[in-house]
């Protein structure tokens, strides 16, 4: 029961007791989502600051991979604080919005031939930041065509909660030259409010501009392993010796069958137990390619697995 | 996107319909996937028409409803029923007002994947007129694909435009 990834169908065992600690004892570090693995809206899942407390104690690293395009990275830093994580720095939080803007910059500023160009974004003040932040200059709003004016060469998709048929227009007449890129933060679909409604996500938003544009968009976030090369890339992290905790199978179990992590799934979010039985139970390869290696009811059932 | 779904939902509300709306926002995909959530299978899903783009002048298009039917199918998860062409439900709905007899009656279009492809579908003898969206080499391309559903998209035939049809109709 060791912390392996890759080859054959995940088993989708709860994690308990000595399994908790074979599982946790070899790893080196634990990658979490944040939306319903750590808190849910304004509150703190129960336990799981004393969780990351724990593990920082335990010397295992501990990192963010959050397909939240919203907040940038210090808004997040100081979200951590605010719902009771201390300790947690700007440098361990990788946000779609960051990454996002990480791969834009490595496209465009590095990519060479011509100017780095323009990037216009679909998205809120938080994803924006983060654009300019990579040094990269934004597309406004209803500009009109000028010939001086630098080519917008991305356009970028996010969550957007001021997104109008206006902006997807002008989305698309950028998008007409073929070298724009089409770029989106993440897929998910809808993301779940406390009271269980559900709001659009950025891949309802990103399927407008495909259909729209004819185009389809390189996704940065969550299954796609971009993200993961993001933390590689800063910290040199060892798949087979860490773990990624999520709690959407399509995104983040997903996400870690992709990247070589073994999985654990967390009960506290968006994905259900039965969901995860009936991937594991399906005839699709793709199927169990969502299934977890373990899952618990919440983060909080991971502290008896560490040492005192 | 907390407070607008705090917002009252209207109790009858049992349909949300996309058409083509130049107003279109988060605000409104937001109450449309609170509608389609509160109601599950009892709230209807319908879309006008899945058209990507309608051509301007010059070249240009702006952005169709099939654009907003998408964000809505991916929010909610699920599929919608599309009205329009190529589905055949304003056929269905002509052939119940006209008694048509499909093999004497012909589908005048200027779009393979909606006008000519409803056509087909129909029964229909088919006429591509040249005056829209479609070039002669898009349809030599399908035609020449091997592809059975890109087949479908193959008018009986074509003219420059539906005036070539007046000298058919003179005597």
């Amino acid at each position: 029961v060791g912390a392996v990834g890759g080859g054959g169908m995940a088993g989708c065992r709860r994690l308990s007791g000595a399994g908790l600690r074979e599982v946790l004892g070899p790893a080196q570090g634990l990658l979490f989502d944040c939306d319903g693995v750590l808190w849910a809206g304004e509150r703190a899942v129960p336990g799981a600051p004393e969780l990351l407390e724990r593990l920082r104690r335990s010397g295992k690293a501990t990192l963010f991979v959050s397909n939240n395009s919203r907040r940038s990275v210090a808004e997040l830093e100081r979200r951590f604080s605010r719902l009771g994580f201390r300790g947690v720095r700007a440098e361990q939080v990788f946000s779609s919005a960051l990454c996002s803007a990480l791969f834009l910059r490595q496209r465009l500023l590095l990519g060479g031939g011509g100017g780095p160009g323009r990037v216009f974004v679909l998205g809120g003040e938080g994803l924006r930041g983060e654009v300019r932040d990579a040094g990269l200059r934004l597309a406004g709003e209803g500009e009109q065509g000028s010939g001086d004016a630098e080519p917008v060469r991305a356009v970028l998709v996010g969550y957007d909660d001021q997104f109008t048929f206006a902006k997807l227009a002008q989305a698309c007449s950028y998008l007409r030259d073929p070298q724009c890129l089409l770029v989106a933060t993440d897929p998910d679909p809808w993301h779940p409010l406390s009271d269980g409604q559900r709001t659009p996500g950025t891949g309802s938003l990103t399927a407008a501009v495909e259909t729209a544009s004819g185009r389809k968009a390189l996704v940065v976030g969550k299954p796609n392993t971009y993200m993961f090369d993001c933390i590689v890339e800063r910290f040199g992290v060892d798949p087979s010796r860490t773990l990624m905790v999520g709690d959407r199978l399509e995104t983040d179990i997903l996400f870690g069958k992709n990247c070589g992590l073994s999985t654990i799934l967390t009960l506290t979010g968006v994905s259900r137990l039965e969901e995860a039985q009936a991937y594991m139970a399906s005839d699709s390869a793709a199927a169990k390619d969502l299934v977890p290696n373990y899952y618990v009811d919440s983060i909080a059932d991971l502290i008896p697995g560490l040492d005192e | 996107p907390a407070d607008w779904a705090r917002a009252p939902l209207e109790p009858a509300v049992r349909a949300v319909l996309v058409a083509f709306d130049e107003h279109f926002s988060y605000a409104k995909l937001c109450q449309a996937l609170r509608y389609l959530q509160r109601g599950g299978p009892d709230c209807l899903l319908v879309g006008t028409n899945r058209d990507h783009r309608l051509p301007l002048e010059g070249g240009a298009a702006i952005p169709g409803t099939g654009c907003l039917v998408k964000a809505v199918e991916t929010a909610a998860e699920r599929e919608a029923f599309i009205v329009g062409k190529p589905n055949r439900y304003m056929f269905d709905c002509v052939v119940s007002e006209f008694n048509i007899d499909p093999a004497r009656t012909i589908m005048v279009g200027d779009r393979l994947d909606t006008d000519i492809l409803m056509g087909n579908s129909c029964g229909l003898t088919t006429l591509l007129t040249l005056t829209g969206v479609t070039t002669l080499e898009d349809v030599k391309g399908h035609l020449e694909s091997g592809c059975p559903d890109r087949q479908r998209l193959v008018p009986d035939y074509y003219v420059d435009s539906i005036a070539d049809l007046l000298p058919a109709l003179e005597d």
